[in-house]
């Protein structure tokens, strides 16, 4: 049991490691196209934007951003298949972006949880499929 | 690689290149044929027009001998298969002609890649 939550603690310091340092650098440049969502957001609409870049080295990367227009408290939770949480914290910004990097596993569930006081939260689930296998490469040359 | 693991290898090339590296000698060929993933075949074929005597030797990475056999056949063609492909990194085919003195070597690099598809998709 310590040894599940051991790794389920070190995942969330991985990624909020990554995210501290990624999210804050990549916020201001990709801050535009986040920005084009909030602008074209109307109510009702889906104010979380979840987008998945693809896979560098073992992690994955998503673009986040959620229109939230009054800066209310918002709360962004990352979970895995398990509900192991990789990722937590609060935020006010009035258009919320962040680049984050999941660990990636053959297999996951990954499901982004936005809270700002509303009755339901929105969630964005991610299923993740990695097929892995081995090639071969074969060279001859004659001496 | 230590020195004594490489010493065969040296040898056996050097013995190759004395012999002449096969300036008049029938064409030697070696190809690898993929069978399954990580098995195959190599197919050796040698044009010995002369029907002279013939040794044929693979050598593992560090020059040790997994195969050597005596062969008179004009018109050589033999598959070869490893067992255990995963084991042998580097290979060495050497057809050594023992009438004209004539030696053709060939050298087998076998790497294998890890590749990962990776599927993401939104469930709604």
């Amino acid at each position: 049991m310590n040894l599940f939550f051991n790794a389920a603690g070190s995942r969330l310091t991985l990624a909020i490691a990554l995210v501290l340092t990624i999210g804050t650098a990549t916020a201001q440049t990709a801050a535009t196209g986040a920005q084009t969502k909030v602008a074209g957001a109307v109510p009702g609409a889906d104010p979380a934007m979840v987008k998945f870049l693809g896979a560098q080295d073992d992690m994955l990367v998503f673009n986040v951003s959620y229109s939230n227009p009054q800066g209310k408290r918002l709360v962004v939770l990352i979970m895995d298949e398990r509900g192991n949480r990789l990722y937590q914290d609060m935020f006010r910004d009035k258009s919320f972006f962040r680049q984050f990097k999941v660990p990636k596993t053959d297999k996951d569930l990954i499901t982004f949880v936005f809270r700002d006081g509303q009755d339901a939260p929105v969630e964005k689930r991610f299923a993740v499929n990695i097929d892995s296998h081995f090639v071969q490469e074969v060279a001859i040359k004659k001496l | 690689m230590n020195a004594v693991s490489l010493t065969k290898p040296i040898v056996s090339f050097l013995f190759c290149v004395l012999l002449g590296g096969g300036g008049n000698a029938g064409t030697a060929e070696v190809t690898f044929v993929p069978v399954t993933a990580n098995q195959g075949i190599f197919h050796v074929v040698y044009n010995n027009a002369t029907g002279s005597r013939f040794v044929l030797q693979i050598l593992d990475q560090d020059g040790d001998q997994l195969y050597q056999n005596i062969f008179t056949d004009k018109k050589f063609s033999k598959n070869f298969q490893l067992l255990d492909p995963d084991s042998y990194p580097r290979l060495v085919f050497l057809i050594r002609n023992l009438g004209d003195k004539s030696c053709q070597r060939f050298e087998v690099e076998n790497t294998t890649h890890l590749i990962e598809d990776v599927n993401v998709k939104e469930v709604k």
